[in-house]
């Protein structure tokens, strides 16, 4: 059946086949964005819906890592969104800060810091 | 494939992390002097490490036929007490002539803090009047985009700096059009969290590659981090669909093309396959 299969949809077979560790009908690899990367974006979206969930469950919505990241998720609608994103959760100040800051960086910049 | 690993932190990995790079078709490994994870207590300590980048490392290399090349500076996390960073400065004259030594490197800003920019000046002076590249790093998450802003100021207000003899690290999509329009080179470093995966960083050779000042590596380290990176993103730009030709420009000259303005760098773009 699978040889029948249009590019995209043996591809997405086969990456279902290994995941199952069987062998399906091999075809040549696409170098589509949507059929390389869909399910690995699908993943880290129910990761990402999870997580929210989870940091909901227990009541932390108030961490400013939280609420920066809230924040970052409205770079999606831009169109650079990685930038956007980026952007969003850095230190936009300019100027040297007078000592450097103990610890690691947390990911999301806390403007009171 | 052949490829260079042109930053990694092997003081920090098994040797068998040094066959797998030699199995995976590294040619050579470009070793940063940078932070070992606690703050040393004395000069000596850091006489110590750069010993071991200079002398060790290169014989551990030297066993799976890999070269193995060093920069020494203070990194920007122990620049805060700047009386000790001045004395670790105070080193860098004598170790950058041996023989493994390509430049000045990694400094950078880590919390882009007043000292951190000082001694990030400081060590550019030493680079400039010893004719020397510089390796800059870039700070983590929240603190690189502003930092490196910081960084291209300072560069590009030194008359001395000439942009095609320095690589800025690290860059990710909000800091990599700032330092390549600014005609410095760009690194592009795979850590599985905290910096720029496989496939962004293919995001990013697509759209800048063309400018032949860019590379990536593992810069791998005693933290997550991966040394088989490189032979992963080269895997990555396999699926999006780039040719042989244009991988080898990316993972083997171009890192040639810089590293070869040092002459004690001795590989050269045409060596074998």
């Amino acid at each position: 059946m699978y040889k029948d299969m249009n590019r995209a949809d043996a591809n997405a077979a086969l990456d279902w086949g290994i995941g199952c560790g069987k062998i399906f009908y091999m075809n040549t690899p696409s170098h589509h964005p949507v059929d390389l990367y869909f399910m690995d974006a699908r993943s880290k979206l129910i990761d990402i819906a999870a997580f929210m969930d989870r940091v909901q469950r227990s009541g932390e919505t108030d961490d400013y890592r939280y609420q920066m990241f809230l924040k970052a998720l409205q770079g999606l609608d831009s169109t650079n969104r990685a930038e956007a994103v980026l952007g969003i959760l850095s230190d936009m100040t300019a100027d040297p800060t007078q000592v450097a800051t103990p610890g690691p960086a947390s990911g999301a910049w806390k403007e009171e810091a | 494939m052949r490829y260079i690993e042109p930053h990694a932190h092997m003081v920090t990995r098994t040797t068998n992390d040094y066959q797998s790079l030699a199995m995976a078709g590294c040619k050579a490994v470009c070793e940063p002097a940078f932070w070992a994870g606690f703050d040393r207590s004395t000069v000596g300590g850091f006489r110590d490490y750069f010993m071991q980048l200079t002398e060790y490392e290169p014989r551990r290399a030297e066993k799976f036929f890999l070269k193995h090349y060093s920069w020494i500076c203070i990194n920007p996390k122990e620049a805060e007490d700047i009386g000790f960073a001045r004395e670790v400065i105070a080193l860098i004259p004598e170790f950058l002539q041996k023989s493994n030594v390509l430049g000045v490197g990694e400094i950078g800003l880590n919390k882009n803090s007043v000292n951190e920019v000082k001694i990030f000046q400081e060590q550019v002076e030493i680079a400039v009047k010893h004719d020397q590249l510089i390796l800059v790093h870039t700070p983590h998450l929240e603190d690189k985009l502003k930092g490196t802003k910081l960084i291209l100021e300072m560069l590009q207000s030194h008359s001395g700096v000439r942009p095609e003899r320095v690589l800025i690290d690290h860059v990710e999509e909000h800091t990599v059009r700032m330092v390549v329009d600014a005609g410095f080179w760009a690194g592009i470093t795979l850590y599985p969290e905290s910096k720029c995966t496989p496939p962004r960083a293919v995001d990013m050779l697509e759209q800048y590659g063309s400018t032949d000042r860019i590379w990536m590596n593992s810069a791998c380290d005693w933290g997550v981090s991966d040394p088989m990176a490189l032979p992963k993103a080269i895997m990555e730009l396999r699926k999006r669909g780039f040719d042989d030709a244009a991988i080898d420009r990316f993972v083997y000259r171009n890192p040639v093309r810089f590293l070869g303005q040092c002459p004690k760098f001795d590989l050269t773009e045409s060596d074998a396959v």
